[in-house]
């Protein structure tokens, strides 16, 4: 794994309560990771389950105030997963140049942002390209690739 | 050389025919239809639909290197993807961003958005002047490291009348020296304060409020 960290317990902070930030905050909980979800509806926080054992802020991503009360300084993971681009792209970058966080793992639909995130150090997923690649494996019988 | 302009109402508009009146040639991209409409009607810039923040939307206004980039959404990621864009995908050396949360200054430099401008931060000091400038004058207010102040003491000041040095003053800030008619002096604990001295006081922007409190009374 690129830039292994191994420690006891990881603290991982997470941006976006949807339904992949409750899925991976749930998930990391029962890992034994210390979890902190941020969100700015408070009813986003009713996705998460009772396996999760970590803490909640609400607050806007995109004020550094709201990063420092989760606490991001001392993030070994910061998981950037708002429904927003630009979002992702702003938080992802302050996390990573002005909090040095050494791992942060961000969110981008649109491909052509892929290259900005990765240039600053960001892992990016991108829920089209994985789609696309999904469909093709599905759709493999066009197109001619030896199966 | 044109200027462009992303997002912002009112700013975009105004700014528009500022440099439209100076003989630019000005593009103006919003989001919003109505305003866009709103604009062609108005003024002879060149108006795209679009969200500026957006590769696509960037395409088509053909950027040059040495073009003026502005944005001025009111969200910061947008105002700073916008310009990273600018900067990274079409050349432009100085994209020039707005800054709401003025905490947010300092990301954007990291990222190589140099050029910030925050209203949030304009605004809160011109407040501040206008609002104190009868008895207090900041003398070095471009800095965000130390205020010089120079401060007035009437009759109804909590401070005339004491000591220095039982003034609880904060422990990041100083009174240099008092102006008492045409003498200057520099005090010691035991010089009292009278009224119509002049104090000016060396202090960390941070604990200014409380020196004003401490000074002053109840600002």
């Amino acid at each position: 794994m690129k830039g292994a960290i191994r420690k006891d317990e990881y603290y991982v902070v997470i941006f976006g309560c949807g339904r992949l930030g409750s899925r991976m905050a749930n998930w990391l909980s029962t890992m034994g990771c210390s979890v902190v979800v941020v969100d700015r509806s408070e009813e986003s926080f009713q996705a998460l389950s009772f396996e999760f054992t970590g803490f909640t802020v609400l607050g806007d991503a995109t004020e550094l105030d709201t990063l420092k009360e989760a606490k991001v300084d001392k993030a070994d993971v910061v998981l950037v997963l708002t429904p927003d681009d630009n979002t992702n792209l702003m938080v992802a970058m302050s996390a990573k140049e002005y909090f040095k966080v050494a791992r942060v793992v961000a969110r981008a639909y649109d491909p052509n942002n892929i290259e900005m995130f990765s240039d600053f150090g960001i892992e990016v997923i991108c829920p089209t390209l994985l789609a696309v690649e999904n469909i093709k494996n599905v759709l493999y019988f066009i197109g001619g690739d030896e199966r | 050389m044109k200027i462009v302009l992303i997002g912002g109402e009112k700013i975009a508009y105004h700014l528009a025919r500022r440099f439209l009146s100076k003989g630019y040639q000005v593009m103006v991209v919003n989001k919003n239809e109505k305003f866009c409409e709103e604009i062609a009607k108005k003024l002879r810039a060149l108006v795209i639909r679009g969200d500026g923040s957006r590769r696509y939307v960037l395409e088509q206004l053909e950027l040059d290197r040495t073009d003026l980039f502005v944005a001025l959404t009111p969200n910061d990621q947008d105002n700073l993807v916008a310009c990273l864009t600018a900067a990274r995908v079409y050349g432009i050396e100085r994209p020039v961003a707005l800054v709401n949360d003025p905490d947010n200054k300092a990301t954007f430099q990291m990222m190589g958005v140099k050029n910030v401008v925050s209203p949030t931060e304009i605004l809160g000091s011109a407040l501040e002047d206008s609002l104190f400038r009868e008895q207090i004058t900041n003398l070095l207010p471009s800095s965000e490291k130390i205020s010089i102040l120079r401060i007035e003491m009437t009759d109804k000041s909590p401070a005339t009348g004491q000591a220095v040095k039982n003034l609880p003053l904060p422990k990041e800030s100083v009174i240099g020296a008092i102006i008492r008619e045409n003498e200057v002096i520099i005090p010691r604990g035991d010089n009292v304060i009278e009224e119509g001295d002049i104090l000016l006081v060396l202090s960390n922007p941070k604990v200014q409020s409380s020196v004003f409190e401490v000074l002053l009374g109840e600002v």
